[in-house]
């Protein structure tokens, strides 16, 4: 069973909910939920991820608010330089500052998508968690290959290896460095799969 | 109807998707609400703004919402090259983005094991559940403990503005809320300020000093005593006009002499080519009374001058011939002490009295212990060559400072709000309700120790509250505080610990609630230009939206009066556009008496700034000129109304470590000072490319750092003693802590002293002896926290002597600074 563009955009679109904010305490559950139900479309990438987060639902406290505090040691800038800054500017700017071209990039491209950064979520153009969503919504409209690729290639392909990197050195929790992993592993698999050919918008028709 | 901007448009989950139609159903909305909304953003901002900051008026450019460069502005003589680093702290990854709590204090409440401040784990909340978090304890403290319970005499460099002041914002919220424990002086100029009131019956250090154009006409010998304006003068308490600069240059032009006295050859020395003479630090006194006693044994003292303008000359002589302690302060005393040659002594006093001599100094002599005393002894030095209040001549405490000496303009100033009167009601439920109402700022860890303990100050004996809430908006007290070992176990007695800020400081990572504030780039307000020369008015537009949830200390403390109740005599029914219109328009009212046409308020924000001329009588000020000249009619503010080298005011307070004339006494420690345990000083110079620890958290350190680290300067005497390289990382060390820092071999610095400017960011790992080390290079974790003297109770910054290694372990990485580890 191959698999789709749904399947793609899913799997954006959980990256970009866990890397967007903290998890609650219900959202680790339904994470945790995912990786008992298995992994039929076989996507290996997510398996740590899973794992850890079901380890951490199945505390006798579910580990919500240590996750919190590793999303802040990690994102919000209280790890200092042991963070990892979830913007792609500072991975490319030569002073390592937020709001630079990928930033200034993002808000074109969220623009030519007719789409905008919520007021709730303040943060950016170029934050991680946007680019993902992105890469979810141009998967889920089934936007050409070649608008994908480029998408992938241009934005997050480039720095998501490095963003991991800094999620392994500084995540006390394992949890974002899965995560983090996870992001930079399926981009890379998926530039693959794109390159290599047309990939079906959804299995099956389920519009019921 | 779907609102466009909240349907959610992430993938539907209804669809059969890779985690299976189960799992997939029972995700229900995702993860987490969702980020993008449809319909493209309204296009931001683009466009070139004027405003002004700590480091001088910019421009700045703006496209699509974001600052892309800014540069001095156009009037300015001088820009300083840390605008760039200015520019960074807006878009760095260490700004405070959110209302953060330490993890502990939100689940334990105030007081939670304050022991793991800095440690701990923070988690966000929104802001209404900070902001009540704030309020409830402020109440919580008014009601249990009463208000001297609560420290908010937050000190530091605010960002400028009238309005947003965060410095004033938090204490007029604390009046409101019913008062709080306050403090008195600053970091700075802690001894001078009040030793001077006594002396000179002014400040004298933040007072306008004789005019740069008279001092390049008349000065024969510009005397440059501890203090390096060259760098100092990049900043300004206000806008800087940054006129010492031309000044400066102007002075080099005319190829006279200029004398540095420093441990450190400055860039200033350097600039102006000077002569450099580096005695051993903290012995300028003695240094300054072998001066005076050449002066008095050859007969070069300008009697007149003593007998018309300055008392009590009569009274300190004994003690500088040795009359009254068999101790003559010869030049040869001086230079057992000081470490430079008798001969180089005397000729100093000679040339000093045969020409037109400044005695300029910085304020580095009086941050050090008996700091009192050097700045009246160079009064009296200054008084004995008879130039005070001649062109030229005399000594200035301000030319180091936010351009000292720039000639005054003609114009109206702008005030800015204030912290609503009455510093403090004392409640009935204070413990110790005879508590002082403020403290001397640099005793705040004394006073966390010592609850109801009594402590000396300018002639008072007071109690210090018992605080159990510190609020600090504006500053970074865990960096500008000394023996920060010390401070952090003092702290550990506060139960709940509230710092504003706009980035990641080391205060900000020991606090138990932090709040994010707008920088000057994101909020509306309004700021005087040239501190001293009063130049004009400069707007400072907000040019880009708040980033993050990042909010004005104006709206900030106005939400916790309202939660307090207290919102009407907060604001006083005014936003801060409102606020900045109406001092404004109270300074445009003054025009007219300065013969100015100002234009109306919408007239002045289009323009962004109104300049006033400089004057002819601004070019031609000298200082003290009209209390020289009439002594009687023009009187100093001291009891005498003349210079007093002889206090009688102080003489009845009977301190041990302050007495009635200058003198000298040897500090608790100082390099080859009896019983000194460590083999070298360690100078605290400003660093170049700071102010104090502000832009430490930007890119803009990679101008100075050494391996990553704040740089220490060494002489090759003592590098090579110790096999040190240029480069290399190096531990300094001594009874109270240890720091790492980059290794500058230079004959900079004179041998026996090392140079560790202050203001770089505490960053604390685990050390080769299991204490903890400043990883970046913190040189307060060195110094020695302690009153200059019962008088003036200021920080002796100072004074420390150590030692250092060349470090060999296991090198400890520099973690404070936000920034890519891969970029």
């Amino acid at each position: 069973m191959g698999i789709t563009q749904s399947d793609r955009a899913i799997a954006y679109q959980l990256l970009s909910d866990i890397l967007a904010k903290e998890l609650t305490k219900d959202g680790l559950l339904r994470l945790a939920s995912l990786g008992n139900a298995g992994d039929p479309a076989g996507l290996p990438e997510f398996d740590p991820l899973l794992e850890r987060a079901a380890q951490l639902a199945a505390a006798p406290e579910p580990a919500a608010r240590d996750l919190a505090g590793a999303f802040a040691f990690l994102f919000l800038g209280v790890g200092g330089k042991n963070g990892a800054p979830p913007y792609e500017s500072v991975y490319v700017d030569e002073r390592g500052r937020t709001g630079r071209a990928p930033t200034v990039a993002m808000e074109r491209e969220l623009s030519a998508l007719d789409m905008h950064v919520l007021k709730s979520f303040p943060e950016p153009a170029d934050h991680v968690a946007i680019e993902l969503a992105v890469a979810a919504r141009l998967a889920e409209t089934d936007a050409s290959n070649e608008r994908q690729v480029t998408f992938l290639k241009e934005r997050l392909a480039g720095w998501l290896p490095d963003f991991a990197a800094a999620c392994a050195r500084g995540d006390r929790t394992g949890f974002y460095a899965s995560a983090a992993s996870a992001a930079a592993d399926f981009v890379s698999t998926d530039l693959d799969r794109l390159e290599a050919g047309r990939i079906p918008a959804f299995e099956e028709d389920d519009d019921a | 109807m779907l609102d466009k901007t909240t349907k959610d448009l992430r993938p539907g989950l209804t669809r059969r998707g890779f985690m299976g139609t189960t799992a997939a159903a029972g995700l229900g909305a995702l993860l987490g609400p969702s980020i993008l909304g449809a319909g493209a953003a309204r296009a931001a901002t683009s466009g070139e703004f004027l405003s002004g900051c700590h480091w001088g008026a910019f421009q700045a450019t703006v496209t699509d919402g974001k600052i892309a460069a800014i540069r001095g502005w156009d009037e300015d003589p001088a820009p300083t090259p840390m605008l760039e680093g200015v520019m960074d702290t807006v878009y760095s990854p260490s700004r405070i983005k959110y209302p953060m709590v330490r993890r502990a204090y939100l689940e334990g409440g105030p007081g939670t094991s304050p022991e793991t401040r800095g440690k701990d784990d923070f988690v966000r909340v929104s802001w209404d559940e900070a902001l009540d978090l704030v309020a409830n304890e402020i109440k919580r403290m008014q009601e249990t403990y009463g208000p001297t319970s609560i420290f908010s005499g937050s000190y530091g460099w605010k960002s400028v503005g009238k309005v947003v002041n965060s410095r004033t914002l938090v204490r007029r919220c604390m009046n409101g809320a019913g008062g709080f424990t306050s403090h008195a002086g600053d970091y700075s100029t802690g001894a001078s300020q009040v030793i001077m009131r006594y002396v000179m019956g002014t400040l004298e250090v933040y007072e306008q000093q004789t005019a740069w154009p008279v001092v390049v006409e008349n000065t024969d010998i510009l005397v440059v005593w501890g203090a390096d304006p060259m760098v100092t003068n990049q900043v300004g308490w206000v806008i800087p006009d940054h006129g010492a600069y031309p000044g400066m240059k102007a002075f080099k032009e005319t190829g006279k002499r200029v004398i540095c006295i420093d441990p450190v050859r400055t860039k200033t020395a350097e600039y102006l080519d000077a002569e450099w003479i580096a005695p051993k630090p903290q012995t300028d006194v003695a240094m300054m009374l072998g001066m005076a006693y050449t002066l008095y044994e050859e007969e070069l003292h300008d009697q007149e001058f003593l007998d018309n303008n300055t008392t009590g000359f009569d009274k300190f002589l004994p003690y500088l011939t040795g009359e009254s302690d068999g101790t003559p302060k010869t030049a040869e005393w001086a230079a057992e002490i000081c470490g430079v040659e008798a001969d180089v002594i005397k000729a100093l006093a000679r040339d000093f009295a045969a020409n037109r001599t400044m005695l300029s100094s910085g304020w580095s002599m009086q941050r050090m212990h008996h700091g009192e005393q050097a700045h009246w002894m160079l009064v009296v030095l200054a008084s004995m060559l008879g130039q005070i209040g001649l062109p030229g001549g005399g000594f200035g405490l301000s030319y180091h400072y936010s351009s000292g000496g720039s000639p005054s303009a003609s114009g109206p100033r702008i005030s800015g709000i204030t912290d609503g009167g009455q510093q403090i009601s004392r409640g009935s439920a204070s413990s110790h309700s005879v508590a002082a109402a403020a403290i001397p700022v640099a005793r705040i860890v004394e006073m966390l120790e010592n609850p109801g303990g009594e402590f000396d100050f300018n002639g008072k004996r007071e109690i210090y509250p018992d605080v159990k809430m510190v609020y600090w908006a504006g500053g970074n007290p865990m960096h500008h505080h000394q023996d920060r070992n010390r401070q952090l176990k003092a702290f550990e007695k506060v139960e709940t610990f509230v710092v504003n800020d706009y980035q990641w400081t080391a205060s900000a990572r020991h606090a138990d609630i932090v709040l994010p504030v707008t920088t000057i780039f994101e909020h509306d307000d309004v700021e005087s230009y040239g501190d001293y020369s009063g130049k004009g008015i400069i707007a400072m537009k907000k040019m880009i939206e708040p980033m993050y949830e990042a909010r004005s200390e104006f709206e900030i403390f106005a939400d916790i009066s309202e939660r307090l109740g207290t919102r009407a005599f907060f604001d006083e029914g005014k936003d801060a556009m409102a606020w900045i219109k109406g001092f404004y328009e109270d300074a445009a009212k003054q025009g007219d008496s300065f013969g100015i046409d100002m234009p109306d308020f919408d007239g002045f924000w289009e323009q962004g700034y109104v300049l006033y001329e400089v004057t002819e009588e601004g070019k031609q000020w000298v200082r003290h000129a009209d209390f020289r000249e009439d002594p009687l009619l023009e009187p100093l503010g001291t009891p005498s109304g003349l210079i007093e080298i002889y206090s009688n005011n102080i003489e009845k307070m009977g301190y041990d470590d302050c007495g009635p004339h200058p003198m000298w006494m040897e500090p608790t420690e100082r390099l080859d000072g009896p019983d000194a345990k460590f083999p070298l000083h360690v100078t605290t110079s400003h660093s170049v490319g700071r102010l104090h620890s502000q832009l430490c958290g930007t890119s803009f350190r990679k101008t100075y750092t050494v391996a990553d680290r704040e740089p220490c300067v060494i002489s090759p005497a003592d590098a090579e003693a110790r096999g040190i390289a240029d480069g290399d990382v190096v531990r300094v060390f001594n009874d109270r802590g240890q720091i790492l820092a980059g290794a500058v071999v230079s004959d900079g610095v004179r041998k026996g002293v090392i140079r560790v400017c202050e203001g770089g960011w505490y960053d604390p790992a685990p050390g080769p002896d299991g204490k903890l080390i400043c990883a970046f290079g913190d040189v307060n974790n060195l110094s020695k926290d302690l009153g200059t003297s019962k008088l003036g109770q200021g920080n002796c910054g100072h004074t420390i002597i150590a030692d250092v290694e060349k470090f060999e372990g296991e090198l400890p990485p520099v973690k404070v600074f936000d920034a890519p580890t891969n970029g």
